[in-house]
């Protein structure tokens, strides 16, 4: 497969909009994560490429074919879907050739296939297990080696490591990149969990309410998140709200209530303007010196130390409280709570967004 | 004042033991959690203490007293459940003061436990909205509220965030652990989710196949884990080394894995096999050769997560480690650098008889 191209895809359910006008498109080889909460129209989309439900209006095409007219079969997509469930009576290496076995392949095909998708999760020597005999560690691999058997070239995953423990989520999303990578596999993942997404994935697709928010790279949407639903939903925010007061070129200072002025890098903003200044917990610098002049005065509410990192909540004079990640070898210089720290907020690690006209609960919020 | 002892308690379905012999001591105050893998017992342990299970064997204390024939009710708790149980036709103040206990107080105390309740949440804009106007979140926090308005001062949660999504959650962690410590209420909270544990708890147990493995503060679980399955479950993600000590140099054991030799502090011996543990983020990348352990290396993987960078990195016996690293230091796939271990952050087990699959199996 060389390319997968989304156009305009816009789907209804009665009144509710599941999409509206999405298109993105996807290189061959790529890892491409799909996120954002639920209702956003994640598995909507997946399904419509899958060839389950057709779309209102918009387009699906591969290397610039049309493939909205093709039945799901002949699409020859391996499909996951969330919530997977192995047939329990039949053994592991029957649940991975049932695919197989429906595309009428000899009995000898059907091994060959088998063998290899099995030893590709590690779980050949389980061949013979029935389901309820593995971990549910297990179980997923198996659901994923029945996804791949079928040899297409394209794999969509709706939610595959979202039933698992933290643990065996974590360890599993790598090997599922290894995986699709050793294979050349493309490959659409679908989760709401932000994390697991850029642990995985080559580019990101954030959706919400039907809408693409944005397309990108892990790191480009953590660090320039377009706005403040993609800034909350990537990960831990610190909320400001101000005003503008002047411009130069591009640094732009801003009233905070209580707090003054701070000073941030942004652009296309006009004095006056309401803004919201956000700032990842990682981004705030605890600062150990007596003095500073441009640094906060406040003293440590909570500490939690949580292996890397301190989670350290600091409150201002202004009554703002900070969340503040301290990596943990500074750990020794917080002794406790309540002791006075300086905080700063460096111009540079700001993010700024003009303050949203529904308000801030409802730009926040994950419906 | 709650204090909750575990003396001993064992529960057998059929021929499966869910608790062996359970001990431990809950103190007044403390925000205690109960992690494991799914099936390792903790939703018995918690369903034992409150008095939902009948345990075989082992006593349960509340307070100083026996509660093993007190019934549910007159145990003093508040439960709460992944499942979040509202009435659907009543707004979310009917749902806090709901509790039999609470309407057989007059009007004045029932207003006032609620409106405490209900401003202490922040659910004061929310109070004349019905459940199915919430987001899962914030019915979570009015199932936690009416939980409290009984008046308990121990409360039980079983996965109380499991079914939120992972953004509100971390959110919520934050929130439930300042609620516990301003009301001074004695909280056990179950999960499988050992950062949900690490951030939330003032200590935590680890439960696997019934037993507990080991209670400590989060800090001590992840400094100092007893054994390796404490190893792999604390902390994400963990390197395990298999090799053998092959000699002694200024108080560091030399180990050798496959060709490549690690000096380390350990009680083993010469000869002996051993398992070496190294958390990601105390494999450090540099550029430079630095400290003992220092060896060259290929980067092979490379993901961001916001916080640090994940890498994979090749060492030249072939061997794999997992590094994480700040934000500042992007490299790229196929970057040559140093990685180092410090001596100090390598943890030594003996290995395992079992095996080391067996023993850091996650079941």
């Amino acid at each position: 497969m060389k390319e997968l191209t989304v156009i305009e895809l816009t789907k209804r359910f009665g009144y509710v909009r599941a999409l509206n006008k999405v298109s993105f498109s996807v290189k061959g080889g790529d890892y491409v994560v799909i996120s954002g909460p639920i209702g956003a129209g994640k598995t909507t989309l997946l399904k419509i490429i899958a060839g389950l439900l057709e779309p209102d209006s918009g387009d699906v095409m591969v290397n610039g074919e049309s493939i909205l007219t093709l039945a799901p079969e002949e699409r020859n997509f391996g499909y996951m879907p969330s919530g997977f469930s192995l047939f329990p009576h039949m053994t592991v290496y029957d649940n991975v050739a049932y695919g197989l076995r429906a595309k009428g392949l000899s009995e000898e095909e059907v091994e060959d296939k088998v063998r290899s998708a099995l030893s590709l999760v590690g779980l050949w020597h389980r061949r013979s297990s029935y389901p309820q005999e593995l971990s549910g560690g297990m179980k997923q691999r198996v659901a994923l080696a029945r996804a791949i058997a079928v040899g297409s070239e394209l794999l969509l995953l709706d939610e595959p490591l979202s039933a698992l423990d933290l643990l065996l989520n974590i360890e599993l999303r790598y090997e599922l990149r290894r995986l699709a990578k050793t294979l050349g596999l493309t490959v659409l993942h679908v989760t709401h969990n932000f994390e697991e997404a850029m642990s995985i994935a080559d580019r990101i697709l954030v959706m919400r309410n039907g809408v693409v928010q944005q397309y990108d790279v892990p790191e480009a949407i953590y660090k320039k998140p377009i706005n403040l639903f993609v800034a909350s939903f990537s990960g831990e925010v610190n909320i400001l709200e101000g005003s503008v007061i002047n411009v130069n070129d591009s640094l732009v200072n801003i009233e905070v209530n209580g707090l003054g002025d701070i000073q941030v890098k942004g652009s296309g903003l006009q004095p006056g303007e309401r803004v919201v200044v956000v700032y990842r917990p990682e981004d705030i610098i605890v600062d150990f010196s007596e003095k500073s002049n441009d640094a906060y005065e406040g003293k440590v509410i909570s500490k939690r130390f949580l292996g890397m990192f301190l989670v350290i909540e600091v409150e201002l004079h202004s009554g703002h409280t900070l969340r503040v990640y301290v990596p943990s070898y500074l750990m020794k210089k917080i002794k406790r709570c309540s002791s006075r720290v300086l905080v700063k907020l460096p111009p540079e690690r700001a993010l700024v967004y003009p303050y949203p006209r529904e308000g801030l609960m409802k730009a926040l919020a994950l419906g | 004042m709650p204090e909750v002892l575990v003396l001993n308690v064992s529960k057998r379905y059929g021929d499966i033991v869910a608790l062996d012999r359970v001990n431990l001591r809950v103190h007044d105050g403390e925000y205690f959690c109960i992690i494991g893998p799914s099936g390792c017992g903790k939703s018995t342990l918690l369903k034992v203490i409150a008095g939902i299970v009948r345990q075989d064997e082992g006593d349960i204390y509340i307070d100083g007293e026996l509660v093993n024939n007190v019934p549910i009710e007159e145990r003093g708790i508040g439960l709460m459940f992944q499942e979040i149980y509202l009435f659907p036709h009543m707004n979310v103040w009917d749902n806090v003061v709901y509790s039999p206990s609470v309407r057989a107080l007059d009007i004045a105390e029932v207003s006032e436990i609620g409106r405490e309740l209900i401003d202490t949440l922040n659910l004061s804009f929310r109070r004349r909205n019905f459940p199915e106007e919430l987001s899962l979140g914030l019915q979570q926090k009015v199932a936690l509220a009416r939980a409290l308005a009984s008046g308990a001062n121990l409360l039980l949660l079983d996965e109380p965030l499991g079914s939120i999504d992972p953004r509100s959650a971390i959110e919520l962690r934050f929130e439930l652990r300042k609620l516990i410590k301003d009301l001074r209420l004695t909280a056990i909270h179950v999960t499988h989710n050992q950062e949900e544990a690490m951030l939330i708890a003032d200590r935590v147990a680890i439960l696997r196949k019934g037993r507990v493995v080991q209670i400590g503060t989060p800090e001590q679980l992840y400094f100092y884990p007893q054994d390796l399955f404490v190893a792999r479950f604390v902390g994400g993600e963990s390197n395990f080394l298999v090799g053998k000590i092959i000699g002694e140099e200024e108080n560091l054991k030399l180990v050798d894995i496959d060709g490549l030799v690690v000096r380390c502090y350990s009680k083993y011996g010469l000869n002996e096999r051993v398992v070496l543990t190294i958390r990601p983020e105390m494999v450090f990348i540099s550029k430079r050769k630095l400290g003992v352990n220092s060896f060259k290396a290929t980067i092979v993987e490379r993901s961001f997560l916001g916080k640090y960078f994940r890498y994979v990195v090749k060492l030249e016996n072939g061997m794999e480690l997992v590094a994480r690293t700040s934000p500042a230091l992007a490299l790229d796939r196929g970057d040559e650098i140093f990685i180092s271990l410090h001596e100090d952050r390598i943890t030594v087990f003996k290995y395992p008889s079992e095996g080391l699959d067996k023993a850091i199996a996650y079941e």
